[in-house]
């Protein structure tokens, strides 16, 4: 996938404006954590406050026997559903009517924390400007007060390039040198102090410097979101823990009690209080980035931010500010904003999964309320509505920063890396972040309050692995696509449409991965473990039954389909030069990204493959097929018809390794889309064998094989593909220690032969230079 | 202020000394002036909203209102003494000769050696209170000291 050199770091700065920035990101972080702590801390006022055993009284005279006995109930369902029997009848404690009161009153808690949360953060935005002008004592910078320092001011807003002039406000009295970009909705306003101003006579360049960085916040649009984040963390104070604080006073008392308090908010408030300190710092860096573009004089900006504070130990995770010696690194490379933070994917995957948790805490108690018949609702309001609210932010936060980090490596010529890393750090932070949020459970677990049923216990521990993986396998097909996409992209002079579709949809298709198919899978793939005799039946029925299967399909052909589909847009061959992938001149061609794709190989293998095995289905006799209990009469055509489709699927996952073997560059994806090549001729080859007997039957047959066919086969082919990879890079790595393999682009990890390269890029010939390789244009035929 | 110095006086003799320890101020010196005169108290020393702002390290960076007070007080102190020992003098004549004083004029009034001492401690102290580093303010003290020493 390398051809010529790639650019070296030091030389050129990468583009960080090219995607949206970690600052968006964590603003919305910091949204959905001040939000749960919100939730958290009311509904906790809820429950401690006056009377909370009130509801129980009608039911269970004790409270907590109630809930140990629903425990128990749900822990002895999980057990009869693993043996594939029927639970036995629904208890004598009805859960509604015991928990109505208090869900009532824990809902009208929250509703109140998140008014009050939603009005304060409001009112901080709103009134800020008239906050800073009295804590400041500013007053409006007129023009006949300081002409000069006017002229100056307004000379470097047209450096740059702002459509409207903020407004200047000034402290002249003010004696240490500050400026600070401010404002609302549009109306912006740069204050000064008299000693910054000052220096508009006294160190032009310094002077310039510092205002084309408090001018790039109003360009990079933070301000707004900057004065939000302040006012949420003011406002989840003034709105949740005075008042949780001031109720610890009011109610009787006792240590357990308050030890689980302050541990539940502490770990919460000090969640929301890192991620806003974390989005200032962001803020702060991407502004340095802008006006280092704005500036021709690099030295001044050196200088002014060699003059601030510096920041150490663990104040840096703490700081609103960024240590200025990082600050200088990035001076000279970007290259840092575009790593995948591993503090900063935790802090996705704790957003999700406590987001979600706290959606479904609320649909679970509106359900109680509103008295919504049937466990379809509950499944709806506390399972789906919190997947389908959270996981496409978390997918959009998460897909960006693979992005991001995958742009920086195929620039720079090094393979990119960020998914397995990324993928652990949100699984970490999707299984730690609920852990953290309820932390007084813990306490209360440990003391021995609730008592939690060992099946019950077991069953959470499968769903955290889950989550802990959905996560990886989720990052890694983001990074597949980004590496198929980011070389099309940059042999565009813009990055137009091309990028912005193929990040916007990628970070679309990954929902279903975080959502609902990678989990899904897995826990389908775990319960077939655990539970056979009753996943079995379950998943072909499931897997054919309608819209499962026409989306479960759609999901496989856009999961594996949109990364290849990238092969259509090749054109031009000859990249060219991407300015907008780097800040400033010179910008170097980026000859060496080739894109890693050779469909017509891997397809071409499919439809053999999925032909001939198809004529061969027919013939083929599975001799434990009778021992798969699919829920279907057992008769010797339906057994027949299960080995036609198990073989079906068995031949999608050889295709799936075959594959891997054969192609080069993203081979899992090519592998991935052409065992759904072969499933579809394999399912149409099966169909048409049951036309031969009986013609009526082939809709019969497409509606009982097709999505088991596919389903089934992309869940096999898939860990085979993986398996195959990692056997061949195995053997590639070994090939190269020894020295057996030809010459290669020795710039990335993945060995290319460069005569092959040359061929696929169009070019004449790929010439080793050192660690990489020359590119020689290819010269027009006559 | 008394009635005998006025915000010209004390403009005239805080630029005085701006131009003599902090000449890089004086392009503003009228505008910080003038916000002195409007309200003493919009003085800041090291405030300002440092969790977001572009703070450079320095504390205080500016010397305009420390000399605008230190001025004020001095001439405050120096136009009660001497308008103790000249009674009968009208207010007019008695800021006209502290202006001729501090210029190095020939002057009708003049401060004794312990008042001269006074007005040095005053603008030492006045100096320190905005957080000024000792040596500058007893540069700043000595400057204005030597304002109201005799001509000899």
């Amino acid at each position: 996938m390398h051809g010529a050199s790639p650019p070296d770091l030091s030389s050129f700065r990468l583009n960080p404006f090219a995607f949206p920035s970690d600052t968006t990101s964590r603003f919305t972080l910091l949204l959905v954590f001040a939000i749960a702590a919100s939730v958290l801390i009311w509904s906790s006022m809820a429950i401690r406050g006056p009377s909370p055993q009130a509801g129980f009284a009608n039911c269970s005279p004790d409270m907590n026997a109630a809930v140990n006995a629903l425990r128990e109930q749900l822990a002895i369902a999980l057990e009869h559903w693993q043996r594939g029997i029927a639970p036995p009848q629904p208890p004598a404690v009805a859960t509604a009517e015991c928990y109505l009161p208090i869900s009532r009153q824990i809902l009208h808690a929250i509703a109140i924390g998140a008014g009050l949360l939603t009005f304060f953060t409001l009112g901080v935005w709103w009134l800020h400007p008239r906050w800073l002008a009295w804590r400041m004592k500013l007053s409006r910078l007129q023009k006949d007060e300081a002409p000069e320092l006017v002229a100056a001011l307004a000379l470097i807003c047209s450096e740059a390039g702002l459509r409207r002039t903020p407004d200047f406000y000034w402290n002249p009295l003010g004696m240490a040198p500050r400026a600070l970009a401010y404002g609302r909705a549009g109306r912006y306003r740069l204050a000064l102090t008299g000693a910054m101003a000052m220096r508009y006579a006294t160190d032009p360049p310094a002077f310039r410097a510092v205002i084309l960085h408090e001018l790039a916040h109003i360009v990079n649009r933070d301000i707004d979101k900057t004065w939000l984040a302040v006012g949420a963390w003011w406002a989840l104070v003034a709105s949740s823990l005075v008042p949780r604080v001031a109720l610890q006073f009011w109610i009787p008392f006792s240590w357990l009690d308050v030890a689980a308090s302050v541990i539940q908010v502490a770990a919460i408030t000090s969640l929301v209080f890192v991620t806003r300190n974390a989005m200032l710092r962001a803020r702060e860096l991407y502004a340095d980035a802008r006006a280092s573009v704005w500036m021709s004089d690099s030295h001044a900006m050196a200088a002014a931010l060699s003059a601030l504070r510096p920041v150490r130990g663990l104040r840096r995770l703490l700081s609103p500010h960024p240590d200025p010696a990082y600050r200088l690194r990035l001076l000279a490379a970007t290259d840092p904003l575009f790593r995948a933070g591993f503090w900063d994917l935790v802090g996705v995957g704790a957003a999700t999964s406590v987001g979600a948790a706290i959606i479904g805490i609320v649909g679970s108690h509106l359900g109680i309320v509103l008295a919504l018949p049937g466990p379809g609702w509950a499944l709806l309001l506390e399972w789906a509505l919190p997947a389908l609210a959270v996981t496409p932010l978390a997918c959009v936060a998460a897909g960006i920063i693979i992005w991001r980090a995958s742009f920086a490596s195929l620039v720079r010529g090094r393979q990119p890396r960020a998914a397995v890393r990324g993928g652990i750090a949100a699984g970490l932070g999707t299984v730690l972040g609920p852990m953290v949020v309820w932390a007084d459970r813990l306490l209360l677990l440990g003391a021995g309050v609730p008592s939690i049923p060992p099946a019950l216990v077991a069953s959470m521990a499968t769903w955290a692995i889950l989550l802990f993986l959905s996560p990886i396998i989720g990052l890694i097909w983001v990074q597949g696509a980004a590496k198929t996409w980011i070389p099309i992209a940059l042999r565009r002079p813009h990055p137009g449409a091309s990028l912005k579709a193929a990040v916007g949809l990628n970070c679309i298709f990954t929902v279903p991965w975080f959502g609902f198919l990678g989990p899904f899978l897995l826990a389908l793939a775990v319960l077939w473990v655990l539970a056979p005799a009753f996943m079995g039946p379950f998943l072909y029925e499931i897997s054919n039954f309608f819209p499962v299967n026409v989306l479960g399909v759609l999901n496989v052909a856009l999961t594996w389909g949109f990364p290849m589909a990238a092969w259509l847009w090749r054109r031009p061959l000859t990249p060219g030069i991407a300015e907008w992938a780097f800040l400033v001149s010179p910008r170097p061609p980026l000859s060496h990204l080739i894109l890693p794709l050779a469909p017509g190989r891997s397809v071409a293998i499919a439809l053999v493959a999925g032909m001939v095995a198809g004529v061969m289905l027919g013939y083929v006799q599975v001799p434990w097929t009778p021992t798969l209990n699919f829920g279907v009469d057992q008769t010797p055509d339906t057994t027949r018809f299960v080995a036609m489709m198990v073989t079906a699927i068995l031949v999608q996952a050889a295709v799936a390794t075959l594959v891997v073997f054969v192609v080069s560059g993203v081979r899992v994806i090519q592998a991935m889309f052409a065992a759904f090549v072969a499933g579809n001729v394999l399912a149409i080859a099966l169909c048409l064998q049951v036309w031969e007997f009986d013609p009526s039957l082939i809709v019969v047959c497409l509606r009982a094989s097709y999505g088991f066919i596919i389903l089934g086969g992309a869940s096999a082919a898939l860990p085979s593909a993986l398996i195959a990879a990692m056997i061949k890079a195995g053997f590639t790595h070994i090939g190269s220690r020894l020295g057996l393999r030809e010459t290669t682009s020795g710039v990335g990890d993945v060995p290319v032969n460069v005569e092959k390269l040359a061929k696929r890029s169009g070019v004449a010939r790929l010439e080793p230079v050192g660690s990489g390789c020359r590119f020689h244009e290819r010269k027009a035929t006559p | 202020m008394t009635k005998v110095v006025d915000q010209e006086l004390v403009g005239e003799l805080a630029r005085d000394l701006v131009g003599a320890i902090a000449p890089e101020e004086l392009p503003l010196f009228t505008a910080m002036s003038k916000a002195w005169f409007a309200d003493p108290t919009r003085v800041q020393m090291n405030q300002g909203d440092d969790v977001l702002a572009f703070g450079v390290a320095e504390a205080a960076a500016l010397l305009s209102p420390v000399l605008l007070a230190a001025a004020t007080h001095t001439l405050n102190y120096a136009g009660e003494q001497l308008g103790r020992n000249v009674a009968a003098a009208s207010v007019d004549w008695l800021r006209e000769q502290l202006r001729h004083l501090f210029h190095r004029q020939e002057s009708g009034v003049s401060l004794d050696t312990r008042q001269i001492a006074q007005v040095r401690a005053i603008t030492f102290e006045t100096a320190r209170k905005f957080r000024v580093p000792k040596a500058k303010a007893t540069e700043i003290a000595d400057a204005v000291t030597a304002r109201f020493a005799p001509t000899s």
